[in-house]
């Protein structure tokens, strides 16, 4: 029979668990832009506030349910880059042979040169952050390790899920931010475009749009469905789930420690007197003494899953 | 719902106190030293030094700077103008959960060991100094020279003491004390109540009873309920597991238990 036996239900490990990852300092990351024509990118800071259930399995490895993300700040880059082209450069006033040939051009311009044309533009979803939701859910196992005064019981990733970003009910912070974004854009759309005001016109009928705006709208692709499109961004084209459970492996949930043991097990006397309390001392004390603080140091340490607990057993080293 | 369970077994309880007496012996062995005089080291007289004398050797522990005693004060008999060395050694302590087979029970506590109940047992070893009739007077006439040379001697110097020892056993259960608080709360107690103490194989009978009624107080007193509410830190502190509030889980017939040769609890936890 094992000297000490713990063993804890899935409920307090989920909690243990949970209160372990949020009490991880949060993870910021930094998604760079990149694409073609439109591009997305991302820059956030979120943090692990609570798991929700876990489910023993035979052995030592658990399902873990639902780790909820809580973001603390999320920006979406946006990006533009139009194929350039040139108009103008064409002959207005042709010059007639007896006064040297040649004729009178139009002044060439090269639009959308830059690169982005337009962008990055940065919107930023704090007033939305609460009803973002993510959750991770994936098989892990537990492991023991020895530190230099502890056993720890940590957290190793099998394999990990991050459930696409959603949006919780209806965000009626959206429509504004979005308004916001699209109005900047287009006015970046008119900044963009040099020469003469006819030009802004010239160029959106060779795109086939009528103003700045429908053009913003048609290169984003946003439809009538603001958070479906959102949604789409964060999770398609940025690749958030991705990136997280990367962070979430990495940096946060492998290794984490659920438990620790101390090892050895401290014994604390209770005593706090002058030598002058004690005796029989291998050597003389001085006047003050402490006693020294003592432990019982581990043998073994073992946990594993059993009857939706996770029980760890000790066996004290005591020769 | 249980959140958490801990037992502890009592091989693991056992071996604890073992290894504790070896590491930390002062929390097993008291006394009052006798002295012993100090010479220089020219050979001339320098004063006293004390002398840690007990019935049973205590080895150095192992730990740099660790006592081997812990000092009581000085005993002393009216008339005599001297104080006497003792000692008093907790040799052995032994604890048996259900099923009973670790303690040889005496008859009077009436084995077998019963369900849900636990058996101590404790081996104490007294150690007295004796004074021998011919030197009483002559310590009076020490302790008048003493007096006037300054080279006093306050304790008697003896080599050894005498020394008896006994063998105490007692049984007992846990029980689980609720009381209803005003604020709408329960609080809980886990008490120890000792059913039975015997001193084997002491005389005279009023002597064992007076002995008997002490061992019995300090035990649910002081030294079982200790035991018990080391348990619950231990179920706790063995996770690092901070917690705000623990109750003992209901609606289980026996929380504590004792069984299967340990001792178990069962509590709901709400983290902090």
């Amino acid at each position: 029979m094992p000297d000490i036996t713990a063993a804890v239900s899935e409920d307090l490990f989920a909690r243990l668990l949970g209160k372990a990852m949020s009490a991880r300092p949060p993870i910021v990351f930094s998604k760079p832009s990149a694409g073609n024509v439109v591009w997305f990118g991302a820059e956030g800071k979120f943090r692990f506030v609570g798991c929700d259930g876990v489910d023993f399995e035979d052995g030592n490895t658990f399902l873990l349910s639902e780790l909820d993300l809580g973001w603390e700040q999320l920006k979406l880059s946006i990006g533009l880059d139009l194929p350039s082209f040139q108009i103008g450069g064409f002959c207005v006033i042709p010059i007639p042979k007896i006064l040297g040939g040649g004729c009178v051009r139009m002044k060439r311009y090269t639009v959308f040169a830059a690169a982005p044309d337009i962008g990055p533009l940065t919107i930023d979803l704090s007033p939305i952050l609460s009803h973002i939701v993510s959750e991770i859910s994936g098989r892990c196992s537990i492991a023991i390790r020895k530190t230099a005064d502890k056993r720890e019981i940590y957290v190793t990733v099998h394999a990990l899920d991050v459930d696409l970003i959603d949006l919780e009910g209806t965000v009626a912070q959206l429509n504004p931010i979005m308004q916001g974004l699209v109005a900047l854009a287009a006015a970046r759309v008119v900044n963009a475009i040099p020469g003469p005001g006819w030009l802004l016109d010239f160029v959106l009928g060779k795109l086939g749009l009528p103003t700045p705006t429908s053009l913003v709208l048609d290169l984003l692709d946003i439809g009538d469905d603001l958070q479906e499109w959102l949604m789409d961004v964060l999770n398609v084209s940025i690749g958030l789930p991705d990136l997280i459970e990367q962070l979430a492996i990495n940096a946060v949930l492998d290794g984490t420690p659920v438990a620790s043991i101390d090892d050895p097990y401290m014994v604390d006397s209770g005593e706090s007197l002058t030598a002058a309390d004690y005796g029989g001392f291998a050597a003389t004390p001085p006047a003050s003494v402490t006693i020294p603080e003592f432990g019982i140091p581990l043998k073994t340490v073992s946990a594993e899953f059993s009857d939706d607990f996770m029980q760890v057993v000790v066996d004290l080293d005591m020769p | 719902m249980v959140d958490l369970f801990a037992s502890v077994h009592e091989n693991g309880l056992n071996g604890a106190i073992r290894f504790m007496r070896s590491r930390a012996p002062f929390l097993f062995n008291y006394a009052s030293p006798t002295v012993k005089p100090k010479l220089s080291d020219s050979g001339v007289f320098a004063g006293y030094e004390e002398e840690w004398l007990a019935c049973e050797e205590v080895p150095f522990s192992p730990i740099a700077g660790m006592p081997r005693f812990r000092r009581l004060p000085p005993m002393t008999l009216p008339g005599m103008p001297i104080q006497l060395p003792y000692s008093v050694q907790i040799t052995n302590v032994t604890i048996d959960f259900h099923p009973g087979n670790r303690i040889d029970l005496p008859p009077e506590v009436q084995p077998p060991l019963a369900d849900q109940a636990f058996a101590i047992e404790v081996g104490v070893a007294f150690g007295f100094a004796c004074i021998p009739q011919e030197t009483a007077v002559e310590l009076i006439q020490q302790s008048y020279y003493a007096k006037l040379t300054g080279h006093a001697s306050q304790v008697l110097q003896v080599k050894h003491l005498q020394c008896s020892k006994l063998r105490v056993v007692a049984v007992g259960h846990l029980t689980t004390i609720r009381t209803d608080l005003p604020d709408g709360t329960v609080k809980e107690e886990v008490r120890v109540v000792a059913d039975d103490v015997e001193i084997v194989d002491i005389r005279p009978v009023g002597l064992e009873n007076a002995l008997e009624c002490y061992i019995r107080a300090m035990l649910a007193g002081w030294i079982l309920p200790n035991l018990v509410l080391a348990l619950e830190p231990i179920a706790l502190n063995v996770l690092n597991i901070t917690s705000l509030e623990r109750k003992l889980s209901p609606g289980l017939p026996h929380n504590p238990a004792i069984a299967q040769d340990a001792l178990s609890v069962w509590l709901d936890v709400k983290l902090g």
